[in-house]
């Protein structure tokens, strides 16, 4: 290469790299949507599990209630309604927690999948802006360095030729 | 859960068009030059950031909400 092409070899490198690029990257706006895929529906079957483990313990928490009601309370004192009452909070109380805890789990998921969301629809909104450059802007880029090539080249022949 | 594939080398790829757009400029200095780092390089290397840093940022709560809900 002459050192009086090199600038016309320069422009070439860097159309090519520029149409390289876009090639690489024509699937970049699919590039996290399957991801976020994956996250929703695991997220979700956990948030599915996690309601089911919570309803679970909802029944079981009600029946411990009921069943330390009944075996306290039939014909019973005021004193007696109270020390039954006393007796299904201590009873009860594994279940009590075990409702809290599936519900901090559950609403753990439930915020978790807001992030999600919201993460998703930024990298959306940055996704389309690049989709836009390599669809729109990047292709007339291209033209344009192959327009100065082109000129570059037509003037190069010129000199030649009155040389 | 994700790996990074190889087109998703951002660094990389960026590094490719400044090697190409370096030795471009080596040779392109004039009034045409400048304006098309400006209207054109620029704004593609910022979009090209930008998005990265998304996917990137995406990545981290995908990965995060998986860890942080496994029960």
């Amino acid at each position: 290469m002459t050192k009086i092409h090199a600038d016309i070899e320069a422009l070439r490198g860097l159309r090519e790299t520029l149409a390289r690029f876009r090639y690489d990257q024509r699937d970049a706006r699919y590039r996290g949507e399957g991801e976020i895929e994956v996250t929703r529906g695991e997220l979700e079957a956990r948030a599915s599990s996690a309601l089911a483990w919570l309803e679970r313990c909802r029944v079981e928490l009600d029946a411990c209630r009921e069943a330390s009601a009944s075996s306290g309370g039939s014909g019973a004192s005021a004193s007696s309604a109270s020390s039954a009452s006393s007796a299904s909070s201590d009873d009860c109380l594994g279940y009590e927690r075990a409702v809290a805890e599936a519900q901090e789990r559950l609403e753990r998921v439930r915020r978790w999948q807001q992030r999600v969301e919201q993460a998703a629809s930024v990298f959306y909104g940055a996704a389309m802006g690049f989709r836009d450059l390599l669809e729109n802007d990047l292709p007339r880029t291209e033209e344009q360095l192959l327009d100065m090539i082109t000129s570059l080249e037509a003037a190069r022949r010129v000199q030649a030729a009155g040389s | 859960m994700t790996e990074l594939r190889p087109d998703d080398d951002g660094d990389y790829q960026l590094g490719l068009l400044d090697a190409a757009w370096d030795q471009a400029a080596l040779h392109w200095r004039d009034e045409m030059a400048r304006d098309f780092e400006r209207y054109h390089w620029t704004p593609l290397r910022q979009e090209f950031r930008s998005y990265l840093d998304a996917l990137a940022r995406l990545r981290e709560v995908l990965e995060a909400a998986e860890r942080e809900t496994e029960f």
